[in-house]
């Protein structure tokens, strides 16, 4: 399989307040077809920011994507046009956002904003669209899917308006699906749903996915690779079992190998690392992480470590000190 | 959705009559005896006196020996049945005649306004949105701000002097009625109505703009925009009806300070609506013609919000579903 | 504690809500307003100016507004002797507008402290002790809501006659429903807060409640409704006046001298409507960027639906 997508030094800034906040300080990385990428981090981490960079969709003002390239089959994203980009949003590139409460348009019906995806970018007569929608929302795994056409967002629950916008993402059967937190807001067992449907369907259509979350849990069962990012910069990259076993970068394993508490739920368990992501407009020089970083030493507050691996293996991390850890000793059991 | 609207139409009732009280009320039981208010009056412009006869003789005529809830009962009543309490002191005309010839011309004023700054708000609103915070933004800011600020008294004084030593224009003289003489009826309604929808669409204007910007903010206008769509459907299709439900029911409250201007322009352009007789009936202390005609603005005015509250819930399906 | 709070002195509760507030002196406010706000603090200083010029009224005009008429000086244009000219009976325009802002902004301060005063405690009241009393005020409030500004305003001229009190009085019964409906949801607000921490410290009375806890945290929106009410009432005001509902002639109220000078002056005396007409227009202008201002300062809740 061919590369699909080639992310090089993507870099989008928003102005605050406070001064201008690197929201994506340089990112870089690939997806194959088909492949299922996790993009992990703490909220504010620039996660959804670099996911919205692809498509061009950040808020201008006070955003603006200020350099990088997205080569997507072949040509670079950031050089097309409004409307050459137009013609690939929702139709090669499409995305799910967090939260399905709001994410569907509340005065619309769901058959109006299934069918106009396919009429704009496949050209389908009004009636070809219906028949089309009818089918997706069969395919997502909603009943009566043709009587519930003419209804309204506000009728369907979380998880049935979270399958309804599934379902408007593949309409057009998209090369690439970015899954932004689609399923941080529901409930626990309808999470599991979404995310099987998902992966079900991107193997089915051959579509690759980049899942955007919180939870390495979701990431650990269904991506093929993750990169883990902080602070605007991925700081580690590896496969999903690389990450798990032998996590190199403190932040990482900080994630990962939080003492296990009862008393906290386990969603809480997982991020407990010591202090607070840093404010991106106020960032020390040297690594970003040293604040919270056990192992911190004049070295890493001095200088940014590159993203590269000791031993020249695909596992790469930005930590001076990386190849000094090993396996962690408690694996946290896969969610 | 049947049962919100009934529910609206039978608040609409008691909300009538507690309006019918208020007005009723202030204009009885305040200090003054109406009768020798209205003869005071006569008296002073007359420059003669009046006599107890005339007194007992007008209390008589007026109702006014009735006990007041019998007054209001009566009062009420006859607005019912289409009396609309009588006749006028001064011309003896029924109020039904009075009103018949009246109330349509102000409902005119007030539609060619509404739909005059209608269509001029909601396209420079979405405009203004969609250029937020740069110059064309600004400009319509602040012709929205003088808009709203300037009493449209004096912008109609300041257009009238204008015409009149300017151009040596000056207001077509008599009123005809659309139906007679359609090309005379616009000429005289047509600048009282620019001035009032100066400052409504002024507001309007500046509801739209917020409006769409809350919206344009919204996560499934980036829905929309994640799905290709070229910016004319994301705000035709996406955004303008999601607008068009604040905007409406704020609309609908503002006709109040509308109707007030209307009140004050009938009387400069020499318009003969219901605005125009109630301040030569306030003026003359024509009490029944003020009251019931104060009575029927405001049930204009409710009706209306009646009317946008019904018209809320066909365009909200989350209101219709419910 | 509780027996603490009671017996005077200040009680846990009360340092609480104490400390919840920014410390800042007035100075500090006030520097803090200019900075931010430059349109506002400019309006501020035009209103003081105008305030200063109704004060001292008789000082800088320089006729008598009302007994100066020289019949061989009727309908001048503006000159040195009569800066803004004279009217149809021979008055100095420019002193009858002096005096005029003088009428324009004791009715306006009338009618905004009499309803003011008047809405706070009957929305405080209600919002507070809520039951059937809330419910006919609400009622009431919402019908009155629905009436004209104008149209109440006429109602009540026309039921008390005609004078500047009147004139005031009528037009703050317009506002009150407007400061009800404020006061009582602040209120109501407040009272979800008071009544979790109440619950600790048993034993304070309703007065000191009202007085204490509700009334400093209605006040700031109330504030704020009242400077922008304000050029409303002047408009309204002069509206009337306008109309010959107002205040009633040879008093010079700007309202009335338009209405004058629109009944056939206009060509042979244009400077009878303009100066009153400028007056007016910027004073409310002002009190509208004022209030905008401290809107945005004072109480960003009261901010949506408007940019």
């Amino acid at each position: 399989m061919g590369t699909l997508l080639e992310v090089r030094d993507l870099r989008t800034e928003f102005n605050s307040e406070g001064g201008i906040v690197k929201a994506v300080d340089g990112v870089s990385y690939d997806l194959q077809e088909g492949e299922t990428l996790g993009l992990v981090g703490e909220s504010g981490c620039g996660k959804s920011v670099s996911a919205l960079s692809l498509l061009r969709l950040i808020p201008n003002p006070p955003g603006r994507i200020v350099g990088g390239e997205v080569i997507f089959e072949d040509q670079d994203l950031m050089k097309l046009s409004e409307r050459q980009m137009r013609s690939i949003r929702g139709n090669k590139i499409a995305m799910i956002f967090q939260e399905p409460m709001t994410s569907l348009n509340p005065v619309l019906t769901i058959g109006r904003q299934l069918t106009e995806t396919v009429e704009l970018h496949m050209g389908y007569s009004p009636e070809a669209a219906v028949r089309r929608s009818v089918e997706l929302l069969e395919m997502v795994g909603i009943p009566d899917a043709k009587s519930r056409l003419s209804n309204y967002p506000h009728q369907f629950s979380g998880g049935m308006r979270q399958r309804v916008m599934i379902a408007i993402a593949l309409s057009c059967s998209p090369r690439l699906l970015l899954a932004d937190e689609a399923t941080t807001a529901l409930d626990v067992t309808i999470q599991a749903q979404i995310l099987e449907l998902i992966k079900n369907l991107s193997t089915e259509l051959g579509t690759a996915v980049i899942i955007i979350t919180h939870n390495l849990g979701v990431v650990a069962r269904y991506a093929d690779r993750v990169n883990v990012m902080y602070a605007g910069k991925i700081i580690e990259r590896g496969t999903a079992d690389e990450i798990y076993e032998t996590p190199k970068h403190p932040y990482t394993r900080g994630l990962l190998g939080s003492v296990p508490r009862l008393d906290v739920d386990r969603e809480d368990r997982l991020a407990s690392i010591e202090g607070m992501p840093p404010d991106l407009d106020r960032l020390p020089p040297g690594c970003s992480f040293v604040p919270r970083c056990p192992h911190a030493d004049d070295h890493c507050r001095a200088e940014m470590p590159p993203l590269s691996s000791k031993d020249g293996s695909e596992h790469v991390y930005a930590c001076w000190k990386g190849h000094e850890f090993g396996p962690l000793e408690f694996v946290q059991a896969k969610a | 959705m049947q049962k919100y609207i009934a529910r609206r139409v039978l608040l609409f009732i008691p909300t009538l009559i507690l309006a019918s009280i208020l007005i009723f009320g202030i204009l009885r039981i305040l200090p003054g005896d109406v009768a020798l208010a209205i003869l005071g009056q006569e008296a002073a412009e007359g420059g003669g006196g009046y006599t107890e006869t005339q007194i007992r003789e007008l209390r008589a005529e007026l109702g006014l020996d009735d006990p007041l809830p019998i007054q209001y009962v009566k009062w009420a009543w006859s607005m019912v049945n289409g009396d609309f309490g009588g006749e006028s002191i001064r011309s003896t005309e029924p109020l039904s005649s009075i009103i018949a010839r009246r109330l349509p011309v102000t409902l005119q004023l007030t539609v060619y306004t509404v739909l005059l700054s209608i269509i001029v708000a909601v396209p420079l609103g979405v405009f203004s949105a969609l250029y937020q915070d740069k110059w064309p933004d600004y400009v319509l800011r602040m012709g929205a701000i003088l808009g709203q600020s300037m009493p449209n008294f004096w912008i109609a004084l300041l257009l009238l002097l204008f015409m009149v030593t300017q151009i040596g224009w000056s207001p077509p003289l008599g009123y005809s009625n659309i139906w007679v003489d359609p090309f005379h009826h616009l000429q005289i309604m047509i600048w009282p109505a620019l001035i009032l929808a100066w400052r409504f669409s002024a507001y309007m204007t500046r509801i739209t703009r917020s409006g769409m910007l809350e919206v344009l903010a919204q996560d499934y206008v980036r829905t929309a925009k994640a799905k290709g769509l070229g910016q004319q459907l994301v705000v035709r299709r996406h955004s303008l009806p999601n607008v068009l439900i604040p905007v409406i029911t704020l609309g609908g409250l503002e006709v109040s300070t509308l109707l007030g201007g209307t009140v004050i322009l009938e009387n400069l352009f020499g318009i003969p609506g219901l605005g125009q007789e109630i301040v030569q009936a306030s003026v003359g202390r024509d009490f029944p013609v003020v009251q019931s005609l104060a009575m029927m603005l405001v049930f204009f005015m409710l009706g209306l919000n009646l009317v946008v509250d019904i018209a809320y819930s066909y365009v909200d399906p989350r209101v219709r579903y419910s | 504690m509780a027996i603490e709070a009671t017996a005077g002195g200040r009680s846990a509760f009360d340092q609480l809500v104490e400390e919840a507030r920014p410390k800042r002196t007035l100075a500090q406010n006030l520097k803090r307003f200019a900075r931010r706000k430059p349109a506002g603090a400019i309006s501020a200083v035009v209103l003081i100016l105008l305030a200063l010029i109704a004060l001292f009224a008789p000082v800088i005009a320089t006729h008598d507004p009302i007994r100066d008429q020289v019949a061989a000086e009727r309908l001048e244009a503006p000159s040195a002797s009569h800066f803004m000219g004279t009217d149809n009976l021979g008055r100095d325009v420019f002193s009858r507008v002096v005096y005029g802002a003088r009428i324009s902004l004791q009715v306006g301060f009338l009618a905004i402290s009499l309803g003011t005063v008047t809405g706070l405690v009957i929305g405080v009241l209600s919002g507070y002790l809520g039951g059937k009393l809330d419910l006919v005020v609400q009622r009431v409030v919402d019908v009155l809501m629905g009436f004209p500004f104008i149209i109440l305003a006429m109602l009540l001229v026309v039921a008390l006659g005609a004078s500047l009190l009147n004139v005031g009085i009528a037009l703050s019964v317009a506002i009150v429903p407007r400061v009800v409906r404020l006061s009582r949801s602040s209120t109501l607000s407040v009272k979800e807060e008071v009544y979790v921490l109440a619950a600790v410290t048993i034993g304070v009375s309703l007065l000191r409640m009202v007085l204490r806890h509700i009334l400093p945290n209605t006040l700031g929106p109330v504030f704020v409704l009242a400077t922008g009410a304000l050029g409303g009432v002047i408009v309204a005001e002069a509206g009337l006046a306008f109309l010959g509902l107002g205040i009633p002639p040879p008093s010079p109220s700007w309202g009335g001298m338009l209405n004058i000078g629109a009944r056939g002056y206009m060509e042979a005396a244009p400077w009878m409507v303009i100066f009153p007409g400028v007056a007016l227009s910027a004073v409310v202008f002002t009190f509208a960027l004022l209030g905008d201002a401290l809107r945005d300062v004072l109480d960003p809740r009261l901010r949506r639906g408007d940019s």
